[in-house]
C-alpha cells in the first residue's frame, strides 16, 4: 500500500516584499525507491512551478542539494522517502544566505572560505613542464584524498552550533581544508603560518565540541580527528615546541 | 601568512601580524586553560571521591585520612589551589556558553533536530550508521552546562563549609574538629544529603562528559602509549560510560553510608577501636 | 538601467575546461570573468570518476607508452572521425597537463613499487611494479587503449582536479560570477562582443562585453530522457551559439552511450570498474563480452561495448525488471578493500541509490546517454567557425579529437588540455584586440531578451497554452526511443518531424507561475527552444548520415563508409528557420588512413580517393565553412605531415 506523503516545504522569496516565510504542504503518492530529487521535481512539475531548490549531479557528489530534512542537514538527492515518516519537513540550511525557498547561497560562502584559508598549494617552486612530477608516497596521496573528498555541501556548517551563532566561525569544512594542506608535502606553509588563523575563536578553539559536523557529514570525513590533530599541533606551536615542518606531510590522520 | 603564490603579495604590516598572532595566542591560552583546569578538577574529584569513600571502611578510616591530610599540611594548600582552579575553570569554560538566550535556544533546537531526526530507523543501513555515529552530543553538552551551573552554586557552598572546617581546625578557632566523620555524617543526616546528592550527581556527570569531550577534542587519532592503537570516538564513549557509572555507584554508596541509611560495607577491614585517642 | 560589465575575456562555464582556459587567458595578461550556472565546484566535471588519459607510462602495464600510441588509440577510438592534428596536440600536451595538475595539488594515486594484484580479462594476476617509478603517477586500464594510461585519484578524479583547478582560480583572483546564465550572444558583423546574462538569484538581466567570449558549458545530455549527465547539462552554451545563425555545430549525431549507467537512477559508475577488472554478466550470470570481443572483452571502446550489450539484451539475455531490462556489473571479486578505497564513490552510489552492496551483490547496469562528441565547431585553436571572438573548449566544443566516439578518460583530459592550449591561444588573440564597448549594441541585445521574457510572462501572442515540462518530456521521449544506440532511417525521419512539431509548439509556451524573479519555470522556458534545436540537430544529422561510425550506428547502413562519409556534419540554424541546415566538411588531414579498429568488427566501405587528394581539399573546404586562421599553419602539429611537407618542398 503506497503511502501518501506530505512534503512540508519552507517557502519564502526574500526579493518579493509581499512574500512571508511559511511552510506549505504538498501531497503526493509515494512510489518505489522515490528519493527527494524526484519528489521535489514532481512538486515543481505538478504543483509549484516556481519552487526554488538546487540539484546538479543528483548522484551525491556535487554537494548542491544540502537542505534540512526533518531538521537534519543532509543531501536530498540520496535521501529515499522510505527512510522518512509520512510528513517530511524541508527547510533551507541555516548559516547561509537564503536565495529563495530551499535554495541557499553556498557559492559565495565557499569562495570566501577558500580565500580566507588561502586554499591553494603555497610553493616557491615553479612548474617545469619538462620535468618529471614531484614524487609522492601513495599512502600520503591517499591520506590527502581522504580529506579532499569534501564536496562543500555545507551540511557541517548548517549542523554546527558555533557556525549557527557566529558568522565569522571558519566551520568544519574550512578546518578540514586546512588539514588537507597541512598534510600535503607540496605546500610550504608550516604550523607557525597556520597559527593565527587556526588557533583562534574563529578557528578550532571556537569549536564547542558538539560534533554536529561529524554526525551529519554525508561523506563521513574524519573531521574530529583533524580538529584534534590541529589542537595538539597548535599547542605545540604556542609552547614553542613545533619543529619547522614546511613542505612535509603531517600525520593528521591514519 | 606564508609566501603566497607568485600572483599575490603579502600585504600584512608587521604590527598587524603581531597583533593577530597575539590574539590567536590569547585565545589558544584561554581554551588550553579551561581544558587544563577541567582535567585537573576532574582528576582531583576522582581522588577526592576515593578519599571520601574511605567512609566505606567506617569512621576510623575516614578520620585517619582526613587527620593525615590536615596534620601534614596537605589539605590546606590543596584547598586553596582547588578553590582558585575551580573559579578559573568557571571563568574560562563559560566563555564557550553562548551569551544570548536566543543563541542557546538555537543550539538546543539544532541538537534536538539532529539527534531525534524523526527518521525511520527501519532500514538496516540506517541502523548500522546510527550505531557508529549517534548524535547525543548536543544534549550532553547542554547537560554539561547545566551541571556546571549547579556545581558553581552548590560547590561554592560545599567549599565554604570545608574551608570553614579546615580553618577552624588549623588555627584552632572555636570548637571545630576539622573534617571528621562524625561531624560530616551529622551534617549529612541533618539535611545536607540533598545538597550532596545533587552535587555528587552533577560533578560526576560534568566530569565524565568533560573528560570525554576533552578526549575527543584533543586526543582523537593520537597513539596511546604502550598499547599502540589510536584513540577513537567509540573508545572515548566507552571509557566515559565506565568511569561515570563507577564513580556514581561508589559515590552514592558513600552518601548512603554518610546518611546512615546503610552500615559501612567494608568496616571489617578496619574495625572501630574501642577508644579514640 | 541594467548593469553592463566589461572584461577582456568572458568565460561561460566554470567546469574544468572553462576554468583552465580562464587561467591560461589570465596568464597572458587578460582580465577574465567566469560565468557559471552553479557554484564552480558543483560543475559536472566534479562527477567524473575514472580518470584522465595521458601517456606517462609509469606502471608496468603502461611501460613503453608514448604520445604516439595515445594518439593512435584516440584516432581508432574515433573511428577515424576525428581531426588527427587536434588528437596530436591533445596526446602531446596531456602528460604536461597531468604533471601541472600534480604540481598544483591533485593527489593522484601513485605507483607503489613491488608486487601488486590486478584483475585482467577476468583473471587475477600478480605483477611487479617498477621500484624506480615509485611515487610517480599511477595508471589504470580503460576501454580501447593499448597501454594502461589513465591517471586517477581513486574514483574521484574529476572532483580532485576540479577542486585543484578552482583553487588556482581563487589564487589568481579570477572573478567567478555564479548562478548566472548566458541567454544570448551579443554579435555584430561576424564579431562576437559578449553575452546577455540572466542572474539566477534575482532574475535580472545584465550585459557582459568582452574581446573574447569562451563557451565551456559542457554537454547537452539532458535532451535525452535517460542520461548520466547532471541536470544542468542542457546545452545552453551550444544553443546560444546556434542562435547566432552563423556558428555551426559539428557532428551532433555523435552521441555516446556509456555501458554502465545504473538502473533505475541512471547514475554513472565509472569505466574504471571494468578497467580494474569488473565484468559484465547477463541474465544467466554468464560473461558474454568475450564471445563478441575476444580481444578487448569488457574493455573495447564505449560505443562497441554499449552496442554489444544492447545486442545481447535484444537476444533475450537481459535481466527483466520493473525499470526495464538491464545487465549486471560484477565487482564482487575485486574485494572490499578495493571497493572501499579505489572505487569508493561507486560503492557509495550503489549503497545509497540502489541499496545494493557491490561487495556481495551484482550491480544493475545498462547503456545510458553519457557524452556529446559534437558541439560548437572550432578550429585547432578553439576559435569558432564564422564568428570572430567566439571560442569554445571542452565538451561544448567540437575541437574534434573524439570524432564519432571518444575513449573513456579522454574527455576529462581534454578539458584540461584544451583549456591550457586553446586558453593560451585565445589569450594571445585577445591581446591583439581592443575592447569595443558598444552600449547601443548591448542595449539592443538586452532588450531583445527582455521582450522574450516579457512575452513568456504575459503569455505571448495568440493562444499560448503549452507547458514547458510537457514539451520537454515529449522531446526527450522521442530522442530516447528513436535516436538511441541503434538507429533506423524511418524512425529518425519520424523523430525529425516530431521534434520540429514540438519546436513549433514551443512558441506558444504559457507560464503557470507569475513570479518574476529567479523563477525556475522561466529559466526552463528560456532554455527549452535551445534544447529542442539541439535535439533537431542530433536527429537530422543522424538521419542524413547513412553509415555507421563510432557512436552513430544505423541498422539500415551497418557499414562504416569511408568512401562517402569520411566527413564531419555541420549544422547551422538560420535565424527564424524551423530546422537546421546541414552541410559537411572533411574530418581533417589524414596522417593515419582509415583502417580496422581492432574491436567492433564491422565491415567497411573503403576510401576511393587517395589520402593525398583527400588532404589536399581539407583547407579549402574548411575555409568555405567558415574556418578561421590558426596560430600555426594547418598540419603543423602532425608529425608525418610535417615530414611530408618538407620532403615535398625540397
Amino acid at each position: 500500500m503506497a503511502r501518501e506523503l506530505t512534503l512540508r516545504i519552507f517557502r519564502y522569496d526574500p526579493l518579493n516584499p509581499e512574500s512571508k516565510p511559511c511552510f506549505v504542504d504538498y501531497k503526493m503518492e509515494e512510489t518505489p525507491r522515490l528519493n527527494l530529487f524526484v519528489a521535489l521535481h514532481r512538486v515543481r512539475e505538478k504543483q509549484a512551478p516556481d519552487l526554488q531548490f538546487d540539484f546538479v549531479c543528483r548522484a551525491g557528489v556535487c554537494g548542491s542539494c544540502g537542505m534540512m530534512i526533518n531538521g537534519r542537514p543532509t543531501l536530498a538527492c540520496r535521501t529515499l522517502t522510505a527512510e522518512l515518516p509520512e510528513t517530511i519537513t524541508l527547510a533551507p540550511m541555516p548559516a547561509f544566505k537564503l536565495i529563495g525557498d530551499l535554495s541557499v547561497d553556498t557559492g559565495t560562502w565557499f569562495r570566501g572560505m577558500s580565500e580566507r584559508v588561502e586554499s591553494w598549494i603555497h610553493t616557491q617552486k615553479e612548474f617545469d613542464p619538462k620535468a618529471e612530477e614531484q614524487r609522492m608516497d601513495d599512502g600520503t596521496a591517499q591520506k590527502i584524498y581522504e580529506l579532499e573528498r569534501c564536496i562543500e555541501c555545507g551540511c557541517c556548517v548548517a549542523g554546527c552550533a558555533t557556525a549557527n551563532i557566529r558568522e565569522d566561525f571558519l566551520g568544519a569544512t574550512a578546518l578540514n581544508r586546512i588539514g588537507r594542506f597541512m598534510l600535503d608535502p607540496r605546500d610550504e606553509r608550516d604550523s607557525e603560518d597556520w597559527f593565527e588563523l587556526v588557533a583562534t575563536d574563529e578557528g578550532v578553539f571556537g569549536c564547542m565540541g558538539l560534533m554536529g559536523c561529524d554526525d551529519v557529514c554525508p561523506k563521513e570525513l574524519p573531521l574530529l580527528e583533524v580538529f584534534a590533530y590541529m589542537r595538539r599541533r597548535m599547542s605545540q606551536v604556542a609552547a614553542g615546541r613545533a619543529k619547522a615542518d614546511a613542505g612535509t606531510s603531517q600525520p593528521v590522520i591514519t | 601568512m606564508a609566501k603566497a603564490g607568485p600572483s599575490k603579495e603579502i600585504t600584512h604590516h608587521e604590527g598587524e601580524l603581531t597583533a593577530t598572532r597575539d590574539r590567536a595566542r590569547r585565545q589558544w591560552k584561554l581554551d588550553a586553560i579551561s581544558t587544563g583546569t577541567g582535567v585537573f578538577l576532574a582528576l582531583f574529584m576522582w581522588g577526592h571521591m576515593f578519599f571520601v569513600s574511605s567512609i566505606l571502611t567506617g569512621e576510623r578510616g575516614f578520620n585517619w585520612i582526613s587527620d593525615l591530610f590536615e596534620h601534614y599540611w596537605l589539605a590546606q594548600p590543596t584547598l586553596v589551589v582547588v578553590t582558585i582552579v575551580f573559579f578559573v575553570h568557571f571563568v574560562t569554560a563559560s566563555r564557550k556558553i553562548p551569551a544570548k538566550f536566543a543563541e542557546r535556544r538555537r543550539v538546543k533546537k539544532l541538537g534536538d533536530d539532529i539527534s531525534h531526526s524523526k527518521w525511520n530507523i527501519s532500514k538496516q543501513e540506517r541502523r548500522e550508521l546510527d550505531k557508529v555515529r549517534p548524535h547525543k552530543e548536543t544534549s550532553l553538552w547542554i547537560w554539561q552546562v547545566r551541571s556546571g551551573m549547579i556545581i558553581l552554586a552548590l560547590g561554592s557552598v560545599h567549599l565554604f563549609v570545608v574551608i570553614a572546617d579546615v580553618v577552624q581546625r588549623t588555627f584552632d578557632i572555636g570548637e571545630g574538629l576539622g573534617i571528621n566523620a562524625a561531624e560530616t555524617m551529622a551534617r549529612v543526616q541533618g539535611g545536607m544529603w540533598i545538597l550532596y546528592a545533587i552535587l555528587l550527581y552533577a560533578v560526576e556527570v560534568h566530569a565524565g562528559i568533560g573528560l570525554y569531550r576533552v578526549t575527543v577534542k584533543w586526543g582523537l587519532g593520537a597513539k596511546i602509549p604502550i598499547i599502540g592503537s589510536r584513540i577513537t570516538r567509540g573508545m572515548a564513549q566507552k571509557m566515559e560510560r565506565i568511569v561515570l557509572w563507577f564513580f556514581l555507584i561508589i559515590g552514592f554508596i558513600t552518601l548512603l553510608v554518610m546518611a546512615g541509611v546503610i552500615d559501612p560495607p567494608l568496616e571489617f577491614l578496619l574495625p572501630p577501636l574501642p577508644v579514640a585517642s | 538601467m541594467s548593469e553592463l560589465i566589461t572584461t577582456d575575456v568572458l568565460v561561460i562555464g566554470a567546469g574544468l575546461a572553462g576554468e583552465r582556459a580562464a587561467i591560461s587567458a589570465s596568464a597572458e595578461g587578460n582580465e577574465v570573468v567566469i560565468l557559471s550556472l552553479v557554484p564552480p565546484r558543483r560543475s559536472h566535471s566534479c562527477a567524473a570518476q575514472g580518470g584522465m588519459q595521458a601517456a606517462l607510462g609509469n606502471c608496468v602495464k603502461g611501460a613503453g607508452d608514448s604520445e604516439e600510441l595515445h594518439w593512435l588509440d584516440t584516432v581508432k577510438g574515433s573511428d577515424w572521425g576525428c581531426d588527427q592534428e587536434v588528437a596530436r596536440i591533445f596526446a602531446d600536451t596531456a602528460p604536461v597537463a597531468m604533471r601541472e595538475m600534480a604540481h598544483h595539488g591533485v593527489p593522484w594515486t601513485r605507483v607503489k613499487g613491488g608486487p601488486a594484484d590486478y584483475f585482467i580479462k577476468g583473471k587475477k594476476v600478480t605483477l611487479e611494479e617498477p621500484h624506480e617509478n615509485e611515487g610517480l603517477i599511477m595508471h589504470r586500464d580503460f576501454g580501447g587503449v593499448s597501454r594502461w594510461r589513465t591517471c586517477y585519484t581513486a574514483d574521484g578524479t574529476g572532483h580532485t582536479v576540479l577542486y585543484t583547478m578552482d583553487n588556482m582560480v581563487v589564487e589568481l583572483g579570477i572573478a567567478v560570477h555564479d548562478r548566472m546564465e548566458a541567454i544570448s550572444l551579443i554579435h555584430d558583423a561576424g564579431r562576437c562582443h559578449g553575452a546577455v546574462v540572466r542572474c539566477l538569484r534575482t532574475g535580472e538581466l545584465k550585459t557582459y562585453l568582452a574581446k573574447a567570449t569562451v563557451i565551456a558549458s559542457g554537454g547537452f545530455g539532458r535532451i535525452y530522457k535517460y542520461s548520466t549527465n547532471a541536470i544542468i547539462n542542457q546545452g545552453s552554451g551550444q544553443s546560444i551559439a546556434l542562435d547566432t545563425g552563423l556558428v555551426p555545430l559539428g557532428n551532433m549525431e555523435a552521441v555516446q552511450f556509456h555501458p554502465t549507467g545504473i538502473v533505475p537512477t541512471d547514475i554513472l559508475v565509472t569505466e574504471g570498474c571494468r578497467g580494474d577488472g569488473g565484468l559484465l554478466l547477463d541474465v544467466d550470470e554468464y560473461r558474454f563480452m568475450p564471445d563478441y570481443e575476444p580481444d578487448k572483452q569488457e574493455l573495447a571502446s564505449r560505443d562497441v561495448v554499449s552496442r554489444r550489450m544492447t545486442e545481447h539484451m535484444q537476444k533475450g539475455k537481459g535481466v527483466p525488471s520493473p525499470d526495464g531490462e538491464h545487465l549486471w556489473l560484477d565487482l564482487r571479486h575485486l574485494g572490499e578493500d578495493h571497493l572501499r578505497t579505489k572505487l569508493r564513490e561507486v560503492y557509495d552510489i550503489c549503497m545509497y541509490f540502489l541499496g545494493v552492496n557491490p561487495i556481495k551483490e551484482l550491480v544493475p547496469v545498462r547503456p545510458t546517454q553519457h557524452y556529446s562528441m559534437g558541439g560548437i565547431r572550432v578550429n585547432k585553436d578553439g576559435h569558432a567557425y564564422s564568428l570572430k571572438g567566439l571560442w569554445s573548449v571542452g565538451e561544448s566544443a567540437c575541437w574534434d579529437l573524439h570524432g564519432m566516439n571518444r575513449l573513456g578518460g579522454n574527455s576529462l583530459a581534454e578539458t584540461v588540455v584544451a583549456g591550457m592550449f586553446c586558453g593560451q591561444r585565445l589569450g594571445e588573440w585577445a591581446n591583439s584586440q581592443t575592447l569595443e564597448v558598444d552600449t547601443a549594441l548591448a542595449d539592443i541585445a538586452l532588450n531583445e531578451q527582455q521582450e522574450r521574457i516579457n512575452a513568456l510572462i504575459t503569455g505571448g501572442m495568440g493562444e499560448a497554452n503549452e507547458n514547458v515540462d510537457q514539451l520537454l518530456n515529449e522531446a526527450q521521449d522521442i530522442l530516447q526511443a528513436k535516436v538511441g544506440i541503434f538507429r533506423k532511417g524511418e524512425e529518425l525521419a519520424e523523430a525529425v518531424v516530431g521534434l520540429r512539431e514540438i519546436y513549433q509548439r514551443s512558441r506558444n509556451l504559457k507560464m503557470r507561475s507569475a513570479f518574476k524573479g529567479a523563477n525556475p519555470e522561466l529559466a526552463a522556458a528560456l532554455r527549452l527552444p535551445g534544447m529542442l534545436k539541439l535535439a533537431l540537430c542530433v536527429a537530422k544529422g543522424a538521419l542524413l548520415r547513412t553509415e555507421s561510425r563510432g557512436g552513430h550506428s544505423r541498422e539500415d547502413y551497418p557499414k562504416r563508409n569511408d568512401r562517402d562519409w569520411l566527413k564531419r556534419t555541420l549544422a547551422r540554424w538560420p535565424v527564424g528557420a524551423d530546422e537546421p541546415e546541414i552541410s559537411y566538411e572533411p574530418v581533417g588531414l589524414l596522417e593515419s588512413p582509415p583502417g580496422h579498429r581492432g574491436y567492433g568488427g564491422a565491415e567497411n566501405i573503403a576510401m576511393e580517393e587517395s589520402v593525398e587528394d583527400y588532404n589536399e581539399k581539407v583547407e579549402r573546404e574548411w575555409i568555405e565553412q567558415g574556418w578561421q586562421e590558426t596560430a600555426t599553419p594547418l598540419g603543423e602539429e602532425l608529425k608525418e605531415m610535417v615530414e611530408y611537407a618538407s620532403t615535398k618542398q625540397s
